[in-house]
Protein backbone atom coordinates (compact mmCIF):
# COMPACT_ATOMS: atom_id res chain seq x y z
CA UNK A 1 0.00 0.00 0.00
CA UNK A 2 1.65 3.60 -1.03
CA UNK A 3 0.60 6.64 0.05
CA UNK A 4 -0.17 9.42 -2.59
CA UNK A 5 0.62 13.09 -1.56
CA UNK A 6 -0.30 16.61 -2.65
CA UNK A 7 2.67 17.29 -4.81
CA UNK A 8 2.60 14.14 -6.03
CA UNK A 9 -0.72 14.50 -7.49
CA UNK A 10 0.17 18.03 -8.37
CA UNK A 11 3.41 16.46 -10.57
CA UNK A 12 1.04 14.17 -12.42
CA UNK A 13 -1.23 16.45 -13.28
CA UNK A 14 0.89 19.56 -14.22
CA UNK A 15 3.32 19.05 -16.59
CA UNK A 16 4.94 22.38 -16.05
CA UNK A 17 5.90 21.34 -13.06
CA UNK A 18 9.66 20.00 -12.11
CA UNK A 19 8.78 17.08 -10.81
CA UNK A 20 6.05 15.65 -13.50
CA UNK A 21 8.63 13.51 -15.42
CA UNK A 22 10.13 11.53 -12.32
CA UNK A 23 6.27 11.36 -10.64
CA UNK A 24 4.83 9.74 -14.26
CA UNK A 25 7.10 7.30 -14.13
CA UNK A 26 6.72 6.73 -10.76
CA UNK A 27 2.83 6.48 -11.44
CA UNK A 28 3.57 4.28 -14.08
CA UNK A 29 5.44 1.81 -12.43
CA UNK A 30 2.99 1.64 -9.73
CA UNK A 31 -0.06 1.34 -12.03
CA UNK A 32 2.14 -1.78 -13.22
CA UNK A 33 2.79 -3.27 -9.81
CA UNK A 34 -1.07 -3.31 -8.70
CA UNK A 35 -0.47 -1.63 -5.57
CA UNK A 36 -2.86 -0.34 -3.56
CA UNK A 37 -2.99 3.82 -3.91
CA UNK A 38 -3.83 5.92 -1.18
CA UNK A 39 -4.44 9.64 -0.53
CA UNK A 40 -6.47 11.76 2.26
CA UNK A 41 -9.58 14.06 2.00
CA UNK A 42 -6.61 16.85 3.25
CA UNK A 43 -4.32 16.10 0.58
CA UNK A 44 -7.07 16.52 -1.89
CA UNK A 45 -7.98 19.73 -0.64
CA UNK A 46 -4.72 21.12 -0.70
CA UNK A 47 -4.42 20.14 -4.28
CA UNK A 48 -7.98 21.46 -5.34
CA UNK A 49 -7.37 24.89 -3.33
CA UNK A 50 -3.86 24.99 -5.07
CA UNK A 51 -5.01 24.50 -8.88
CA UNK A 52 -7.91 26.91 -7.84
CA UNK A 53 -6.36 29.68 -6.45
CA UNK A 54 -2.84 29.12 -9.16
CA UNK A 55 -4.64 28.62 -12.34
CA UNK A 56 -8.70 28.71 -12.23
CA UNK A 57 -11.76 26.27 -11.01
CA UNK A 58 -11.91 24.42 -14.09
CA UNK A 59 -8.44 22.98 -13.92
CA UNK A 60 -9.46 22.39 -10.11
CA UNK A 61 -13.15 20.33 -11.44
CA UNK A 62 -10.62 18.64 -13.92
CA UNK A 63 -7.95 16.88 -10.95
CA UNK A 64 -11.56 16.15 -9.19
CA UNK A 65 -12.80 14.51 -12.08
CA UNK A 66 -9.83 12.08 -12.65
CA UNK A 67 -9.13 11.18 -8.69
CA UNK A 68 -12.72 10.25 -7.38
CA UNK A 69 -14.00 8.59 -9.37
CA UNK A 70 -11.21 6.14 -9.82
CA UNK A 71 -11.67 3.38 -7.29
CA UNK A 72 -7.69 2.68 -7.67
CA UNK A 73 -7.14 5.21 -5.42
CA UNK A 74 -9.00 5.25 -1.94
CA UNK A 75 -9.27 8.39 -0.23
CA UNK A 76 -9.01 8.41 3.89
CA UNK A 77 -11.38 10.81 5.76
CA UNK A 78 -10.38 11.79 9.43
CA UNK A 79 -12.28 10.58 12.04
CA UNK A 80 -12.32 12.09 15.56
CA UNK A 81 -9.34 9.01 16.84
CA UNK A 82 -6.76 9.85 13.71
CA UNK A 83 -7.29 13.52 14.28
CA UNK A 84 -6.23 12.83 18.21
CA UNK A 85 -3.23 11.02 16.51
CA UNK A 86 -2.72 13.92 14.36
CA UNK A 87 -2.49 16.43 16.57
CA UNK A 88 -0.12 14.22 18.86
CA UNK A 89 2.30 13.81 15.74
CA UNK A 90 1.98 17.73 15.51
CA UNK A 91 3.11 18.25 18.75
CA UNK A 92 6.36 16.30 18.63
CA UNK A 93 7.66 18.50 15.22
CA UNK A 94 10.19 20.81 15.12
CA UNK A 95 10.16 22.53 11.86
CA UNK A 96 7.24 24.90 11.79
CA UNK A 97 7.03 24.07 7.75
CA UNK A 98 5.28 20.50 8.50
CA UNK A 99 1.69 21.29 8.20
CA UNK A 100 -1.39 19.79 9.96
CA UNK A 101 -1.80 18.14 6.50
CA UNK A 102 1.50 16.41 6.74
CA UNK A 103 0.97 15.07 10.14
CA UNK A 104 -2.79 13.78 8.86
CA UNK A 105 -1.17 11.96 6.16
CA UNK A 106 1.33 10.82 8.57
CA UNK A 107 -1.45 9.65 11.17
CA UNK A 108 -3.11 7.50 8.21
CA UNK A 109 -0.24 5.86 7.28
CA UNK A 110 0.64 4.45 10.97
CA UNK A 111 -3.05 3.76 11.27
CA UNK A 112 -3.19 1.48 8.21
CA UNK A 113 0.40 0.49 8.63
CA UNK A 114 1.94 2.14 5.52
CA UNK A 115 5.81 2.65 5.45
CA UNK A 116 5.77 4.13 1.71
CA UNK A 117 5.17 7.80 0.66
CA UNK A 118 4.79 8.81 -3.05
CA UNK A 119 5.82 12.38 -2.02
CA UNK A 120 9.27 14.42 -2.26
CA UNK A 121 8.73 16.05 0.92
CA UNK A 122 11.82 14.99 3.25
CA UNK A 123 9.70 15.68 6.02
CA UNK A 124 7.81 12.55 6.24
CA UNK A 125 10.87 10.17 6.11
CA UNK A 126 12.05 11.91 9.42
CA UNK A 127 8.65 10.72 10.48
CA UNK A 128 9.29 7.29 9.90
CA UNK A 129 8.47 6.95 6.40
CA UNK A 130 10.41 6.43 3.02
CA UNK A 131 10.14 8.54 0.38
CA UNK A 132 8.97 6.57 -3.49
CA UNK A 133 11.02 9.28 -5.07
CA UNK A 134 14.11 10.65 -3.23
CA UNK A 135 15.17 14.38 -4.44
CA UNK A 136 18.16 15.96 -2.86
CA UNK A 137 16.53 19.13 -1.38
CA UNK A 138 13.17 20.54 -0.78
CA UNK A 139 12.59 23.58 -2.41
CA UNK A 140 10.79 26.72 -1.51
CA UNK A 141 9.49 26.43 2.04
CA UNK A 142 10.10 29.05 4.10
CA UNK B 1 -42.24 -11.69 -20.51
CA UNK B 2 -40.26 -10.12 -17.19
CA UNK B 3 -37.23 -11.46 -16.50
CA UNK B 4 -36.71 -12.48 -12.59
CA UNK B 5 -33.46 -10.04 -12.37
CA UNK B 6 -35.51 -6.69 -13.15
CA UNK B 7 -37.48 -4.82 -10.63
CA UNK B 8 -40.55 -2.96 -11.21
CA UNK B 9 -40.68 0.53 -10.72
CA UNK B 10 -43.15 3.64 -11.91
CA UNK B 11 -42.24 6.96 -13.44
CA UNK B 12 -43.85 9.74 -13.91
CA UNK B 13 -43.51 11.12 -17.84
CA UNK B 14 -45.92 14.03 -19.64
CA UNK B 15 -48.22 12.59 -21.71
CA UNK B 16 -47.10 14.10 -24.90
CA UNK B 17 -43.70 12.44 -24.05
CA UNK B 18 -45.29 8.89 -23.20
CA UNK B 19 -46.97 9.42 -26.35
CA UNK B 20 -43.67 9.86 -28.40
CA UNK B 21 -42.05 7.47 -26.68
CA UNK B 22 -44.72 4.45 -27.58
CA UNK B 23 -44.45 5.33 -31.21
CA UNK B 24 -41.06 5.48 -31.13
CA UNK B 25 -40.75 1.90 -29.56
CA UNK B 26 -43.32 0.71 -31.83
CA UNK B 27 -41.68 1.62 -34.72
CA UNK B 28 -38.79 0.09 -33.44
CA UNK B 29 -39.98 -2.78 -32.83
CA UNK B 30 -39.18 -2.59 -29.03
CA UNK B 31 -41.06 -2.57 -25.79
CA UNK B 32 -41.69 0.80 -23.92
CA UNK B 33 -39.63 -0.82 -21.33
CA UNK B 34 -36.70 -1.74 -23.29
CA UNK B 35 -36.64 1.33 -24.77
CA UNK B 36 -36.94 3.22 -21.58
CA UNK B 37 -33.85 0.53 -20.65
CA UNK B 38 -31.99 1.63 -23.34
CA UNK B 39 -32.16 5.82 -23.06
CA UNK B 40 -31.07 5.13 -19.46
CA UNK B 41 -27.96 3.08 -19.85
CA UNK B 42 -26.94 5.40 -22.78
CA UNK B 43 -27.50 8.42 -20.25
CA UNK B 44 -25.48 6.73 -17.63
CA UNK B 45 -23.27 4.21 -19.00
CA UNK B 46 -20.52 4.00 -16.52
CA UNK B 47 -16.87 5.00 -17.89
CA UNK B 48 -14.32 2.92 -19.12
CA UNK B 49 -12.33 1.78 -16.45
CA UNK B 50 -8.87 3.31 -16.86
CA UNK B 51 -5.64 2.73 -15.15
CA UNK B 52 -4.34 5.45 -12.75
CA UNK B 53 -1.24 6.46 -14.68
CA UNK B 54 -3.58 6.41 -17.95
CA UNK B 55 -6.13 8.76 -15.95
CA UNK B 56 -3.08 11.40 -15.25
CA UNK B 57 -1.17 11.59 -18.34
CA UNK B 58 -4.95 12.31 -20.17
CA UNK B 59 -5.59 15.55 -17.57
CA UNK B 60 -1.72 16.21 -17.79
CA UNK B 61 -1.84 16.79 -21.94
CA UNK B 62 -5.18 18.89 -21.18
CA UNK B 63 -3.44 20.70 -18.76
CA UNK B 64 -0.43 21.32 -21.22
CA UNK B 65 -0.64 25.00 -22.51
CA UNK B 66 -1.57 25.90 -18.76
CA UNK B 67 1.18 29.19 -17.79
CA UNK B 68 4.30 28.60 -16.16
CA UNK B 69 4.57 27.44 -12.32
CA UNK B 70 7.22 28.22 -9.78
CA UNK B 71 9.41 25.70 -9.62
CA UNK B 72 8.48 25.24 -5.57
CA UNK B 73 4.09 25.25 -6.83
CA UNK B 74 4.10 21.23 -5.58
CA UNK B 75 6.07 21.71 -2.61
CA UNK B 76 5.01 24.74 -1.30
CA UNK B 77 2.35 26.04 0.94
CA UNK B 78 2.25 29.60 0.67
CA UNK B 79 0.69 28.74 -3.03
CA UNK B 80 -2.44 27.67 -1.07
CA UNK B 81 -2.99 31.03 0.54
CA UNK B 82 -1.88 33.65 -2.05
CA UNK B 83 -2.76 34.98 -5.55
CA UNK B 84 0.19 34.73 -8.46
Amino acid sequence: MIFIDSDALIGLTLPQDPHHAKASVNMAQLSLSQEELVTSWETIDEVVTKLSMFHNKQVARDFIQTILPTTKIRTVYIDQLLSIATLKIFDKQTSKNVSLTDCANIAICRSLGITHIFSFDPHYSQNGLTLLIVTPTRTGSP
Amino acid sequence: MISPMMTRTQILLPPDLLQTARLYAASNNLSLSELIRRSVIAKIKPQKKISVYEAFKRLAIKNRDLKKLPKDFATNDKYLYIYP
